[in-house]
């Protein structure tokens, strides 16, 4: 027990006095949070440019034309006279999307008929899509009601009844969770836990790295202590600082950035400190691997992106392979990542998320046993 | 003159690159880094996004009317190819919970006396409660939820509306003054497999590309071998540069061909622009991260620092490039920070080429946007190259 402390507090020594490693442990913990939402900061794409080619230039075209420029996810940047030259905007990528008015659209109108408006719109970035789309249909939709209620009105039906008249069934979408569909709000909370992971993973791979290059046998931990000791004793200090992290990026940062914070915090923390220790143990059973000190961030630096979208967050897990999704268990960050999620941003609790739990605790015991067949290893003892 | 200058260099760079092809084969670390793990990482993104477009995704129903027209609906739903109706619920409490627990992605209210009020004009409202938190799968599911109720809308109006004996093309016309013909441009299917798998696959090649650049100077510094390098090479930074980066600039090159190969070869794949283009824009991407390797590792003649500084640049690449959030939407800085980045001029060109079939000319500056950091870097570090390697105080250190 007294060894196990000394460990510990060797390990803090260790940690506090390798420039490299508090870059890792320390300066990424605190850049990252700060760098990495940068893009995502003004959270809804607005006022994404579209022409309309006006063929009508009649007075209801003009009005239809001045609603999609109110329109908050749109801006009417280009008024052409001719598809030809909107649509070489639209390659060239000047503009998103061109809704086309044809000639009759006043005169059918007018007559009680149907006017049909053509939309074009750039379809290779998702959000760009959506939002060209919903800005125009959201535009179209009151310009038709506006038209609507007068034909009823001027039949003379009552208001109310005019109203009602227009569909048959309407739909009330309520998005839960991100109501307003913020990406920051979506995307940074994500990448942040699986920071924690990742930094692990390559910080007590430098420092493997670096006790290796070194040469053994320099530090204390290597005389007289028990294997179990020596797994616990770094483990827990590495814990005791990713402890004060969570406690930072979900207890202070998320407040700052205003991110939801449904969950329980007692669920949250039963929830993380698995993730922590299977995280810190899988760091420790790979670290044998690394044979100098830069080569964990080499080979571990691309694993970031893959096991985003092996979380299932961005992309649904049920479109993926089973044999992927079993072997991407292996990750603390698969179940992690989502289980996270569904704790602090939609309020789900530990019980909702029992299955992630679950597996969190299997991989925390199965990666201690290979930490202490590894660190035995790099500690050359029997 | 130049024929001299050339003589010249040939034995330095014959020297230097014969080496680093040595140290190449004989350090497994280096091919696991230039082809192992780029192959894996683009083969996770071919197996991720393989299907194209989700299908059947859970959500639950709280169908509060059993009625015909209730059923209907929830037929109508479950035969969508993204929506699978996989339970129904008894409140939206319930429906809820199911979601809390992973188990489904929205809860349809279908209300009460839904088909009477529909019969009474009375326009009754669904409610789409789904879950937004999965930003990309949540509007997903309101497309499609929506896209039902109108159809099912669209039907029932001219129905009611045919029995009060109006024509059917007026019928229609009182539904919806201004009805909208969409045109979906440039992903006529919204497949987004084309789309993430073509600008993810480059943002891995990307980190691979500028870690190894600086790795394989970064070690002749920490292992103190850069004496005897620049003594091989006659002192010639030049060789130096090409000599140690040229055997990878090719293998990144095959492997960037490959990624786009593969794409190409895809049924359906759109591409409508200009092969070449894209053939530039891949070789001079790659040359591109290697100049700022280079720049990167010159600078700080410190392997790990400079490996730290790279992780920081290309790690946090992808999500500056324009790919999740595009570049009109972010703030000055973030849009600064994305201009200094190789990868947001090739995704475009990409972009560009493949989906949208620009015309050449629209992707000239992107091209040079790209050649300007090759210059940019090489000119930035050639003389601090050429100091660090010469100079102990440089080497050893980590």
């Amino acid at each position: 027990m007294k060894n196990l402390f000394q460990i510990w507090l060797n390990e803090y020594y260790i940690i506090f006095s390798d420039i490299g490693s508090l870059l890792i442990f320390f300066g990424a913990i605190i850049i990252y949070p700060f760098f990495y939402p940068l893009p995502y900061t003004n959270e809804v794409l607005k006022n994404v440019p579209v022409a309309v080619v006006d063929m009508n230039q009649s007075q209801l075209s003009r009005q239809l034309t001045r609603m999609l420029d109110s329109n908050q996810l749109i801006n009417v940047t280009t008024k052409a006279l001719a598809f030809d030259q909107a649509k070489t905007s639209l390659i060239k990528g000047g503009i998103n999307g061109i809704i086309y008015i044809p000639e009759t659209f006043e005169k059918r109108i007018l007559r009680g008929e149907q006017a049909i408006i053509s939309v074009y719109s750039d379809a290779s970035s998702f959000l760009i899509y959506k939002q060209v789309l919903s800005g125009i249909y959201h535009a179209t939709g009151t310009f038709s009601a506006g038209i609507e209620i007068k034909r009823m009105l001027a039949r003379g039906n009552m208001q109310e009844q005019a109203l009602s008249a227009r569909a048959p069934i309407s739909l009330l979408p309520v998005p839960l969770f991100n109501a307003v569909g913020g990406y920051a709000t979506y995307v940074v909370p994500a990448v942040l836990v699986l920071m924690l992971q990742q930094t692990l993973l390559i910080g007590i791979g430098l420092l493997a790295g670096t006790r290796r290059e070194k040469g053994r046998g320099k530090d204390i931990s290597s005389q007289s202590v028990s294997i179990v000791s020596l797994v616990l004793g770094k483990a827990f200090a590495y814990f005791s600082i990713y402890m004060v992290h969570v406690v930072y990026l979900f207890g202070i940062l998320f407040r700052f950035y205003h991110f939801p914070q449904r969950g329980n915090p007692l669920d949250l923390i039963l929830f993380i400190i698995p993730y922590l220790f299977a995280s810190i143990f899988l760091a420790q059973a790979i670290s044998g691997f690394f044979k100098n000190r830069e080569i964990s961030m080499v080979i571990l630096l691309f694993t970031s992106i893959p096991a985003v979208f092996l979380s299932g967050f961005s992309w649904p897990k049920s479109s993926m392979p089973d044999w992927l999704n079993h072997l991407a268990l292996l990750l603390p960050s698969t179940v992690g990542i989502d289980g996270f999620l569904r704790i602090n941003q939609m309020g789900s609790s530990l019980k909702d998320v029992g299955f992630n739990w679950g597996i969190l605790l299997g991989l925390t015991a199965v990666y201690f046993m290979l930490a202490v067949i590894s660190i035995e290893k790099q500690y050359n003892r029997p | 003159m130049k024929d001299a200058v050339s003589d010249e260099t040939t034995p330095g760079f014959k020297t230097v690159i014969s080496r680093e092809i040595q140290r190449m084969l004989t350090r497994p670390l280096y091919l696991l880094i230039t082809i192992v793990l780029p192959l894996v990482s683009f083969a996770i993104f071919w197996i991720i996004f393989n299907p194209g477009v989700p299908k059947d995704l859970p959500i639950s129903v709280y169908d509060a009317d059993n009625t015909q027209m209730s059923r209907r609906i929830t037929r109508m739903l479950d035969a969508t190819s993204l929506l699978k109706v996989s339970q129904r619920v008894t409140s939206i409490e319930h429906g809820k919970k199911q979601m809390l627990k992973g188990k489904s992605n929205a809860v349809i209210l279908l209300p009460k006396n839904l088909e009477k009020d529909i019969l009474k004009g009375l326009s009754p409202q669904v409610v789409n409660f789904y879950n937004n938190e999965f930003l990309l799968l949540g509007s997903m599911i309101n497309r499609d939820v929506t896209a039902v109720i109108q159809t099912a809308s669209k039907g029932l109006n001219l129905s009611i509306r045919q029995k009060k004996s109006e024509m059917a093309t007026a019928a229609m016309a009182h539904i919806e003054p201004v009805a909208i013909k969409k045109h979906v441009l440039f992903n006529p299917y919204l497949n987004y497999f084309y789309f993430l798998t073509g600008t993810l696959q480059p943002a891995m090649l990307q980190i691979f590309i500028i870690v190894m650049t600086v790795f394989v100077f970064g070690i002749e510094l920490k292992e103190g071998t850069a004496g005897e390098l620049f003594e091989k090479s006659g002192g010639n930074i030049t060789a130096i540069i090409l000599g140690k980066l040229l055997p990878y600039s090719l293998i990144y090159i095959l492997l960037g061909f490959f990624m786009n190969i593969y794409l190409l070869r895809i049924p359906g794949f759109p591409f409508r622009g200009h092969l070449a283009v894209l053939v530039i824009s891949t070789i001079l991407f790659v040359f591109a991260y290697q100049a700022i390797g280079i720049f990167i590792i010159s600078l700080t003649a410190n392997l790990r620092m400079a490996l730290s500084v790279a992780a920081f640049y290309s790690s946090t690449a992808f999500a500056f490039s324009g790919v999740t959030f595009p570049i009109m939407g972010m703030p000055l800085f973030a849009k600064i920070w994305s201009s200094l980045l190789p990868l947001t001029y090739y995704i475009k060109t990409f972009v560009d080429q493949s989906m949208k079939g620009a015309p050449v000319s629209v992707s000239i500056p992107d091209l040079c946007f790209l050649s300007f950091f090759i210059l940019g870097g090489v000119c930035l570090s050639c003389f601090r190259m050429k100091k660090i390697l010469n100079d102990p105080a440089y080497w050893g250190r980590s």
